[in-house]
């Protein structure tokens, strides 16, 4: 059950048609009181989060040995996989021709060549610094940023590598203190708290942010072998 | 200061983050709050410095807790269902020891970023009896369950006494032989409203 040094869903490849993100609370009420709504209380403490991807158009042959891979893999619920959360369209990355790109892909070696077998390195545009220790649980979060596009306004998703929680998702909830210009160092208040303390200097991930996950309980991915070798699959991951 | 600092009080008033915490003192405790993900915090006089408490789960049942007065002593069975293999493991592991040992249970509520208010504000405390386990048999595509639990008894629970917590005539009469005050304790149980004796 590790959570560090995990393959990552390749979201690009599956393609799914739509893909709900959220963070699961748990509130309960106390006895509706004359004059209309209880009081409610939050007992999760934050909440962890789940995302489904609703739609996957699997068509080619390496796609059905890529769900069989998933099936085989996470099935059971015991397993973990890194589980991208797609942003790329309205996340704070630059435009290059037109298309937010969070990942610049093609780039080759100093001498303009590219590994043998054909590879390049890709780079993201965007990411982030934390600026000051943050102690396990923290809901505040000092980062400076590097290539942002526009300011970090109503919230947007990155992620951190823990050194033993692994990738773990986070948004911003309230901007607290934020630069003169469109980068530099914000505070952020986030959520969910953070899952490990982190140290001054760890980088924070604003291209495709990813948190380690796994199947719910109540859910296993069947491989599907449909006529016409076209099929429309759905996936769920929650929080491992 | 208040047993509840009055901040925590504020916030119970309306809506609010509550944090629900056990503290199981084996060695070593086994701390576990109800939220999700660990979070530091300490009982005050009964964690050391530093402790984490981990996070239990998304499914966990907490009993009603009745405080003792002077009534009759009450066991409950905690229950974990979903937990996580390791949590499991600690309470499995450690059945001889658990038997006897002090369960705290308190809260706290947490502020805006998450923050606890104040620290864990126990609220009841009992001894940790036996370890049960339960995982029904289910049929189609239910989903199978897996429960633990642990009895805890407040009040005199050891085998060879009936639970009894109330102060009886003999142990009055022990101190003071002529005192009759404590004469119709036995007729005082729960749900009953006894009538004032006309000596």
């Amino acid at each position: 059950m590790a959570l560090t040094g995990l393959p990552t869903v390749n979201i690009d490849f599956l393609a799914p048609e739509r893909a709900p993100v959220d963070v699961k609370g748990g509130a309960v009420e106390g006895g509706r009181p004359l004059v209309g709504e209880p009081a409610a209380a939050d007992i999760s403490g934050g909440g962890f989060l789940s995302i489904a991807y609703e739609g996957c158009k699997i068509t080619t042959e390496e796609q059905h040995e890529y769900v069989n891979f998933l099936g085989a893999r996470l099935n059971g619920s015991f397993r973990n996989v890194n589980v991208p959360i797609p942003t790329d369209w309205w996340g704070p990355f630059p435009k290059i021709g037109g298309v937010r790109t969070p990942l610049v892909a093609g780039i080759p070696h100093s001498d303009g060549s590219l590994f043998d077998v054909g590879d390049d390195y890709v780079e993201e545009t965007v990411w982030g610094e934390v600026t000051a220790n943050a102690a396990l649980r923290a809901g505040t979060l000092s980062m400076a940023t590097t290539g942002l596009s526009r300011k970090l306004r109503h919230s947007d998703w990155f992620s951190i590598y823990h050194s033993t929680k692994g990738w773990r998702a986070y948004r911003y909830w309230r901007v607290i203190s934020q630069p003169g210009g469109t980068n530099g160092t914000y505070e952020l208040a986030i959520t969910p708290p953070l899952r490990e303390a982190v140290t001054a200097g760890t980088r924070v991930e604003f291209a495709r942010p990813r948190f380690v996950g796994r199947f719910p309980a109540d859910f296993t991915l069947p491989s599907v072998t449909e006529v016409f070798f076209v099929t429309k699959q759905d996936m769920r991951f929650v929080e491992a | 200061m208040d047993w509840v600092p009055s901040n925590v009080v504020d916030a119970l008033a309306s809506s609010h983050q509550l944090g629900i915490f056990t503290h199981i003192a084996t060695t070593p405790p086994l701390r576990v709050w109800f939220g999700v993900e660990d979070i530091p915090i300490t009982i005050e006089s009964v964690d050391e410095g530093g402790a984490i408490y981990q996070g239990g789960g998304r499914l966990i049942g907490l009993p009603t807790l009745e405080v003792l007065v002077n009534g009759t002593a009450d066991a409950v069975e905690f229950t974990m269902s979903g937990i996580d293999p390791a949590t499991g493991a600690a309470v499995i592991d450690s059945i001889p020891p658990v038997r006897g040992a002090d369960v705290y249970v308190g809260i706290t509520t947490l502020d805006d970023y998450y923050q606890p208010m104040s620290q864990i504000i126990p609220l009841w405390r009992g001894t940790a009896s036996h370890t049960t386990e339960s995982s029904p048999t289910v049929s189609g595509h239910q989903n199978r369950t897996t429960t633990l639990g642990l009895a805890i008894a407040a009040g005199g629970e050891t085998r060879s006494r009936p639970a009894r917590s109330l102060w009886s005539a003999a142990h009055q009469k022990a101190i003071a032989a002529t005192d009759r005050f404590c004469d119709n304790t036995s007729r005082m149980a729960r749900m009953v409203q006894p009538v004032w004796p006309n000596y």
